[in-house]
């Protein structure tokens, strides 16, 4: 029995060791670190990581905006006044938690601000805010940036498309990345547990 | 099962979940090193080892030409040729395109291919140095927190040839992947008319 007790003792020792490499602390308040590492289903784990390579310019000023290939960030340049968007391919039902935004903000004139949109599909100028987050102070660092009181979380497609859009006013403002955390826990497939019954009629079929 | 049995599983799960983390070290904003091991394949040979590793239903993430943009300079000397998804130059100079890679989180790159065309020899557009020259392809990773990057395969052309070629990387670097500690991109380099960069593979398995 002692030694049953001692090797129990050591398996134990050995996950919790292993689970705080597997799991590093980014950021304490970030998410949950420890849930998207179980899930591994492509397209069905939180967090969406949104490269700043996948944003582009939204075409008039085109080169106020350059993405450092070898460092992997996107920043403004002397032609400020330009923007850059991305597009934002989330589960259907599932529902935003709240954005993050990983920057270098040195810039101690001018912050930058990430916005989460949505825009009807089937509507004219339906367009929807979702949340917007804004980097302040000035470091030369990378710094987390955060927004967790989105609007309109639930992602209903085919009805709306979604994405991030930023300006970055100069080179001292440095994209990296943003992520969207969002969770998939619904039982009837268009959330109905949510108080959402649009998709619903008192009508049988 | 004794204590010895299970003290040895429990040094092998040790050993199994700290490696990753040791071997999780490399360059930052240095200059980017080509694959030694980069190879060209047969077609052939191609298809084999695709189906080898496409077991997983979802492998192999393709990245076309069409899904890369301008890194912002000089956006005009890219030209995307709707026909055939590629990515030329202009023969003005070096321009570079970018593209998100987006891949579930926890799986292993296994290997990476590119299909790349550089028709252009030792004379005409694009300066006489060699290595302005070739066509240039790389994935790359970068820390979302401390803002560290990082090569995991790259690839070059080295001189003129009359078709298309197919480069595979099967020593990955950095193969895991991590979310949300990294963000993942492709990178292409062009400068000629003569240069076509086609589709990025990435085949990956997922535990």
């Amino acid at each position: 029995m002692k030694h049953t007790t001692y090797s129990i003792f050591t398996v134990l020792g050995a996950l919790v060791l292993g689970a705080m490499v597997i799991c590093p602390i980014v950021n304490a308040s970030e998410g949950a670190p420890g849930d998207e590492y179980l899930a591994k289903n492509f397209g069905g784990s939180s967090p969406l990581v949104i490269p700043a390579a996948a944003f582009s310019s939204k075409g008039n000023n085109a080169e106020s905006h350059n993405f450092v290939w070898w460092a992997g960030f996107v920043k403004g340049t002397a032609l400020a006044g330009g923007c850059i968007q991305a597009p934002v391919y989330l589960p259907r039902w599932a529902r935003v938690t709240s954005m993050w935004a990983s920057f270098v903000d040195a810039d101690g004139s001018n912050d930058a601000t990430v916005t989460l949109t949505r825009r009807a599909n089937t509507s004219l100028g339906d367009v929807d805010g979702m949340g917007s987050l804004s980097t302040s102070g000035t470091e030369p660092v990378v710094r987390s940036f955060s927004d967790s009181s989105i609007s309109e979380p639930l992602v209903k497609l085919p009805d709306y498309s979604y994405f991030v859009s930023t300006c970055l006013a100069s080179e001292n403002l440095k994209l990296y990345s943003v992520r969207l955390y969002y969770t998939e826990e619904t039982i009837f497939i268009d959330a109905f547990e949510t108080g959402d019954t649009s998709g619903w009629s008192v009508v049988s079929p | 099962m004794t204590h010895f049995t299970v003290l040895n599983v429990a040094v092998v799960l040790s050993l199994a979940v700290f490696a990753p983390a040791l071997a999780d070290t490399g360059w930052s904003f240095e200059p980017p090193d080509l694959s030694d091991s980069a190879v060209t394949m047969t077609e052939g040979e191609y298809e084999a080892l695709a189906k080898d590793f496409s077991k997983s239903y979802t492998s192999p993430l393709n990245v076309p030409a069409a899904a890369f943009r301008s890194d912002g300079v000089n956006p005009d000397r890219l030209l995307y040729h709707l026909h055939f998804d590629e990515i030329r130059g202009l023969d003005v100079a070096n321009a570079y395109a970018v593209a998100p890679v987006y891949l579930p989180n926890g799986a292993t790159v296994s290997m990476v291919g590119v299909q790349v065309f550089d028709g252009i020899d030792t004379t005409g557009p694009c300066g006489d140095d060699p290595l302005e020259r070739n066509v240039e392809v790389y994935l790359f990773r970068v820390d979302n927190y401390s803002g560290e990057s990082f090569q995991m395969a790259g690839f070059s052309t080295t001189g003129s040839d009359p078709d298309s070629q197919y480069f595979v990387e099967m020593s990955v670097e950095y193969p895991v992947v991590l979310y949300p500690d990294y963000s993942y991109f492709a990178v292409t380099k062009v400068c000629s008319s003569a240069h076509a960069f086609s589709v990025m593979q990435i085949f990956y398995t997922v535990d």
